[in-house]
C-alpha cells in the first residue's frame, strides 16, 4: 500500500513540486523567522557580553523607578567620590569610571560619519586598565589621552578614509570638538559593534563631552583572581553610598540584550504573523491539491477498494502521501528559511533595524518546530479529501464514466451562511460593542470559513451572470462557463484560494496606509509646523542650543521651537514627559493646554503615550533614558522620517 | 421465467449464489429494476457466462454476487457466507480474501510493474504470495518476460491477462470477470479465453464472466442468459453459433 501510495506521488511529478512549494513557503518564512530571533539573540548576547567580557562588577545608581516598557530605565549618573571607596574593596583588581553618549564622527570633509538604518553613533570612556577594555581593543595606533584624542572604530576609519594623526570634528549634545585620531578599534574580531559608529575617549575627556564632570555613568569593577563576579557584587554592595548599587557583569550584559530583545520583540511577531498567513494560504492548496488528487484517481481507488483494500487502508495511504509531503516540504522549507532569515535581515537593515553581525543560527527548537508545523498542516489539509476518498464505491471501477459532481445541498448552504453571518456579527461586535480584539480574529476566520463553505451554491448563478460578457464571444465563452458550473464546489475551492490570497493582499496594504495616515495625522493633528529639523542618528539626545540659534538665523525662517522628552514617572505609573519652549510652544504644536501654573505646560494622554509606544521600536529606545539626563535643555522630539527619536526643531514659516 | 433454474435450494457445490435478488436503482416513480428478483446458483469448479443485451442486468448481477455492491432486497451467499449481511470493512475482507476480478478495463494501477500489480491482493492484505503458485500462474499466461513492465507498456492483451493473473494469484474461491474481453482485439480475447478455460479445467477455480459476445461464452461450462433484469434462459456448453442462434430466439 505504501509502495502505491509513492509510486502515485511520483507520477504527478509536477504537481508534487507545486504543491510542495506552496508548504516550503510558508515554512520557509517560519523557520526564517525562528533562525533569525535565535539569531538576533544571541547577536546581542555576544555584543554585550564582548563588550562587558573583562567587566565583573558594576557599579550604578538604583534606578528610580522600572520605566513602563522595561526599557531604557533612567539612571542618574554616580558620582565620582564613589571610585575610591570602591578601590579600597577587598577583592577589586582595578575599577574605572565608564561614560558612554551621543557622538557623531565627521569625515575629513566635516561630514559626518552616518550608520546604516540609523544605527546609534556612541561615544564611549576608554578605560586604562587594559581587561576593563573588554573586547574592546586597539587594532592600530594608542590608547586616547588627554583633551584632543580619540580612537574610532575600524570600519569608519576605513570607509572615510580617516588616517591616524588626521584631525576630525566630533559633535555631541554640547558644542563641537576637535580631535586628533591617534587609534582604531575592535570588538573582538570585528571592526565595528553591530554596525555603530564608536569613538573612545579617556575618561576625563568623555565625562566632559558625553556626560557630566565629576559624574559617571557607571563604574567598572575588574576582580582579582579567585574572586567571582557574585562574591565580588556582594561586597561591593555592602560599601556603596545609598542609592547605589553594585551588580555583577554579566547581569548587566544580559539587561542590556534583554532590553534591545524586548525591542525588537515585534519583528519576530510580525514575521512569524507572515508565515502562519502563508501556512495558512498553503494549506488551501494543500486541500484543493488532494482535493483534484482524489477526484482524479477515484477509479485507482475504487479498484482498490474492490480488490480489496478496506477505507482506513485508502485514508492511511492518502495521509501518508500527506505525511511525505508534508515532511519533504518542510525539509525544504527549512533550508529556503536560511535564506529567508537573511533576507529579512537586509529587509531590516534597510528600513533601519540594522542588526549586529554573526552567522545564522539554526537552533534545534527550530528544526522540529518548522517540520512539525509543516507536516501537520498538510496532514490536517489533506484530512477532508482523504475522507472523501473513503467514500468512493468499489463499483466505480468498472464504471465507464467518470461520475458527475455531488450537487452542493441546501444544508451546505445553511451552514455556510449561518458560520458567516456568526462571523461578521462577531466583527461587528468586536468593533462596535467592545468586544476584545480576538472576537474579530476569530469572528474574521469564522466568515472565510462559511463563505467558503457556501460557495458552491453561488457558483452557478456567479458564473452564468460573469459568463454573459463570455456567450457573446460564441462557442469558447459558452465552454468556459459551462466548465466553470460543471463541478460548482472545485470551482468554489479554486475561487477560495484566490479569495484567500487577495484578502492577505489588501489586507497587508490596508494595514501599511492606517499605518502611514495614522502617522500623518499625529504630526498634521498635532503641529503647525512646516520644517522639523532631526538629528542624523536615531541615537541623537538633540542638539545643541547653537542649532536653535542656527536655524533662527535662516531667512525665512518665523518661529522656531525647541522641545525634549523624556522618561519620568507620573503619579505612580512610569510614563514620558515632553519639555517644549513655553514662549512660542503654542504656536508651532496643536497643544490643549489644559493648566499652565508657573511656566509648566501639562498635557496628559495620547501625545506623550503615543511617542512612547512608538519610541520603543529600534534600538533608540534602550537609551530612552539618556534623554532624561539634567541637560534636557536642548530638543528632542520623536517624531522624523522614521519612527525613531531624533532631536528636532519645529519651525514656521 | 420458466427456464429459471435458480431455483432457491441450498446447494454447497455452489461457490455463489443469489437468493430472490432485486436492484432498484432511483426512487419513487422513477425507480428502475436492473434486477427483478433473480434466484441463481454458480456451480463450483466450473466456468459461468452471464449473457445478455445490453441494460438486461448482468453487470449489476455479478456486482451483487462479488459483493461490489448490495442488493435492494434479497440475499447473496459466498460459499455459505451471507455477503448481503456484512459491513463494508468484512465485505472488503471478503473480496481481498476470496475473490479475484477482472474487469473491462483499468485493472492495474498505472504507476506498478506487472509483477506488482498481480501480487498486490496480498500485498494489501499484508501476506506473503505463494511464489510456486504465482509463477505458475504467470507461466500459464505467459508474462515471464513481461513483469517488470508498467501497464502503459503492455498491449491491451498483457494488460488483460495481467489482470487474470492478479485475479487468480490469491487462489480465491470464485473468480469474477466483466466482459474481461470487450476491449480486445479477437486474437488477444481468444488468448485470454484459454487461460481462463484452463484454469477451470486444470486448475480447478471457480469463474463466472459477464459477456456479450457469443464467442467468448462458448468457452464457458454453463450460460445464463439474462434480460430485463430476469434470467431469460440457460444452456449447458454449446458453440458460439449455438448460442447466437439462442439469443437470437430469445430477441424474437
Amino acid at each position: 500500500m505504501l509502495t502505491a501510495t509513492l509510486r502515485g506521488m511520483f507520477a504527478h511529478k509536477l504537481r508534487l513540486v507545486l504543491t510542495t512549494a506552496s508548504i516550503a513557503l510558508g515554512v520557509a518564512f517560519l523557520a526564517g523567522t525562528l533562525i533569525l530571533t535565535s539569531t538576533m539573540t544571541l547577536a546581542f548576547d555576544q555584543l554585550f557580553g564582548k563588550v562587558s567580557s573583562g567587566t565583573d562588577a558594576v557599579v550604578r545608581t538604583t534606578a528610580p523607578y522600572t520605566a513602563q516598557d522595561g526599557v531604557g530605565t533612567s539612571r542618574a549618573p554616580i558620582s565620582a567620590s564613589v571610585l575610591p571607596t570602591v578601590r579600597k574593596v577587598d577583592g577589586v583588581r582595578a575599577a574605572e569610571g565608564s561614560v558612554s553618549g551621543y557622538a557623531l564622527l565627521t569625515d575629513n570633509d566635516g561630514k559626518a560619519v552616518l550608520t546604516k538604518g540609523g544605527a546609534p553613533t556612541m561615544g564611549y570612556s576608554m578605560p586604562s586598565d587594559e581587561k576593563l577594555r573588554g573586547d574592546v581593543g586597539l587594532l592600530s595606533g594608542h590608547a586616547p589621552q588627554g583633551a584632543h584624542e580619540v580612537a574610532i572604530d575600524a570600519t569608519s576609519a576605513e570607509q572615510h578614509d580617516i588616517a591616524l594623526g588626521s584631525t576630525i570634528e566630533v559633535l555631541f549634545r554640547g558644542p563641537t570638538r576637535e580631535f586628533t585620531v591617534v587609534g582604531t578599534v575592535g570588538f573582538g574580531g570585528e571592526k565595528d559593534l553591530g554596525g555603530t559608529t564608536s569613538a573612545y575617549f579617556d575618561v576625563p575627556t568623555a565625562q566632559r563631552v558625553l556626560g557630566t564632570p565629576g559624574h559617571f555613568d557607571t563604574i567598572d569593577v575588574s576582580a582579582e583572581d579567585g574572586v567571582s563576579q557574585t562574591e565580588l557584587a556582594k561586597r561591593l554592595d555592602a560599601v556603596v553610598p545609598p542609592g547605589a548599587e553594585a551588580v555583577t557583569g554579566e547581569a548587566v550584559a544580559q539587561e542590556s540584550s534583554d532590553a534591545i530583545k524586548e525591542n525588537l520583540k515585534f519583528v519576530s511577531v510580525l514575521f512569524l504573523i507572515f508565515a502562519g498567513i502563508a501556512l495558512f494560504v498553503g494549506s488551501f492548496i494543500i486541500w484543493n491539491t488532494f482535493t483534484m488528487t482524489v477526484t482524479q484517481r477515484a477509479r485507482e481507488i475504487a479498484l482498490l477498494r474492490a480488490i480489496g483494500a478496506t477505507r482506513r487502508q485508502v485514508l492511511r495511504s492518502l495521509l501518508v502521501e500527506a505525511l511525505v509531503l508534508g515532511a519533504v516540504a518542510s525539509a525544504v522549507g527549512l533550508g529556503l528559511g536560511l535564506a529567508v532569515a537573511k533576507g529579512l535581515k537586509v529587509l531590516m537593515d534597510v528600513v533601519g533595524f540594522s542588526l549586529p553581525s554573526t552567522s545564522l543560527q539554526v537552533a534545534p527548537s527550530t528544526v522540529w518546530i518548522s517540520l512539525l508545523v509543516g507536516t501537520l498542516v498538510t496532514v490536517v489539509a489533506a484530512l477532508v479529501p482523504a475522507r472523501r476518498a473513503t467514500k468512493v464505491l468499489p463499483v466505480e471501477a468498472l464504471r465507464e464514466s467518470t461520475p458527475g459532481a455531488e450537487k452542493p445541498s441546501a444544508r451546505r448552504a445553511v451552514i455556510g451562511l449561518a458560520v458567516a453571518g456568526s462571523g461578521a456579527g462577531a466583527m461587528l461586535w468586536s468593533l462596535y460593542g467592545g468586544a476584545d480584539m480576538k472576537v474579530f480574529g476569530l469572528g474574521l476566520l469564522a466568515s472565510m470559513v462559511g463563505v467558503m463553505v457556501a460557495l458552491p451554491i453561488v457558483v452557478r448563478p456567479l458564473s452564468t451572470a460573469i459568463g454573459m460578457p463570455l456567450r457573446m464571444r460564441g462557442l469558447p465563452g459558452e465552454l468556459a462557463e459551462q466548465n466553470a458550473v460543471r463541478n460548482p464546489r472545485r470551482t468554489s475551492a479554486t475561487a477560495a484560494a484566490l479569495m484567500v490570497g487577495l484578502t492577505l493582499v489588501v489586507s497587508m496594504s490596508v494595514f501599511a496606509s492606517s499605518l502611514k495616515a495614522s502617522f500623518g495625522d499625529v504630526i498634521s493633528d498635532q503641529t503647525n509646523a512646516d520644517l522639523f529639523v532631526t538629528t542624523a542618528s536615531t541615537q541623537a539626545d538633540g542638539f545643541s542650543p547653537s542649532v536653535i540659534a542656527a536655524v533662527k538665523s535662516v531667512p525665512g525662517v518665523d518661529q522656531v521651537s525647541a522641545n525634549g522628552w523624556g522618561e519620568a514617572r507620573f503619579a505612580g505609573a512610569g510614563s514620558s514627559f515632553s519639555a517644549v519652549d513655553p514662549g512660542n510652544a503654542e504656536e508651532v504644536m496643536n497643544l490643549g493646554v489644559s493648566r499652565a501654573p508657573s511656566g509648566i505646560s501639562a498635557r496628559t494622554g495620547s501625545w506623550c503615550r503615543e511617542r512612547s509606544r512608538t519610541g520603543t521600536r529600534g534600538r533608540s529606545a534602550t537609551r530612552c533614558g539618556r534623554s532624561s539626563r539634567p541637560a534636557a535643555s536642548t530638543s528632542s522630539t520623536w517624531w522624523g522620517s522614521t519612527p525613531a527619536r531624533g532631536g528636532s526643531v519645529t519651525t514656521t514659516s | 421465467m420458466s427456464l429459471t433454474t435458480g431455483t432457491p435450494r441450498v446447494m454447497t457445490t455452489h461457490a455463489a449464489r443469489a437468493e430472490s435478488v432485486t436492484k432498484l436503482y432511483g426512487t419513487g416513480d422513477a425507480a428502475v429494476a436492473a434486477l427483478d428478483n433473480v434466484s441463481v446458483g454458480l456451480g463450483q469448479g466450473q466456468f459461468t457466462a452471464i449473457m445478455g443485451p445490453s441494460g438486461s442486468g448482468k453487470s449489476t448481477l455479478l456486482h451483487m454476487l462479488a459483493g461490489l455492491d448490495r442488493p435492494t432486497s434479497g440475499e447473496v451467499y459466498l460459499g455459505e457466507t451471507e455477503t448481503t449481511g456484512l459491513n463494508d470493512k468484512a465485505l472488503t475482507l471478503l473480496r481481498r480474501d476470496r475473490i479475484g476480478f477482472i474487469f473491462q478495463s483499468f485493472n492495474l494501477l498505472p504507476t506498478m510493474t506487472a509483477a506488482e500489480n498481480i501480487v498486490l491482493p496480498m500485498r494489501i492484505a499484508g501476506r506473503r504470495p505463494d511464489e510456486h503458485w504465482v509463477a505458475s500462474i504467470v507461466a500459464t499466461v505467459g508474462l515471464e518476460d513481461r513483469l517488470g513492465h508498467r501497464p502503459a507498456e503492455l498491449s491491451g492483451g498483457q494488460q488483460q491477462r495481467v489482470a487474470a493473473a492478479r485475479a487468480l494469484a490469491s487462489r480465491p474461491d470464485i473468480v469474477f470477470a466483466d466482459e474481461p474481453t470487450g476491449a480486445l482485439d479477437s486474437r488477444s480475447g481468444l488468448e485470454l479465453l484459454r487461460f481462463l478455460r484452463t484454469a477451470v479445467s486444470e486448475l480447478g477455480q471457480t469463474v463466472v464472466m459477464v459477456t456479450h459476445d457469443p464467442t467468448a461464452a462458448s468457452f464457458a461450462d454453463r450460460i445464463l442468459f439474462l434480460a430485463d433484469g430476469q434470467v431469460v434462459g440457460e444452456r449447458q456448453a454449446a458453440t458460439a453459433e449455438e448460442i447466437l442462434d439462442h439469443m437470437k430466439s430469445l430477441g424474437a
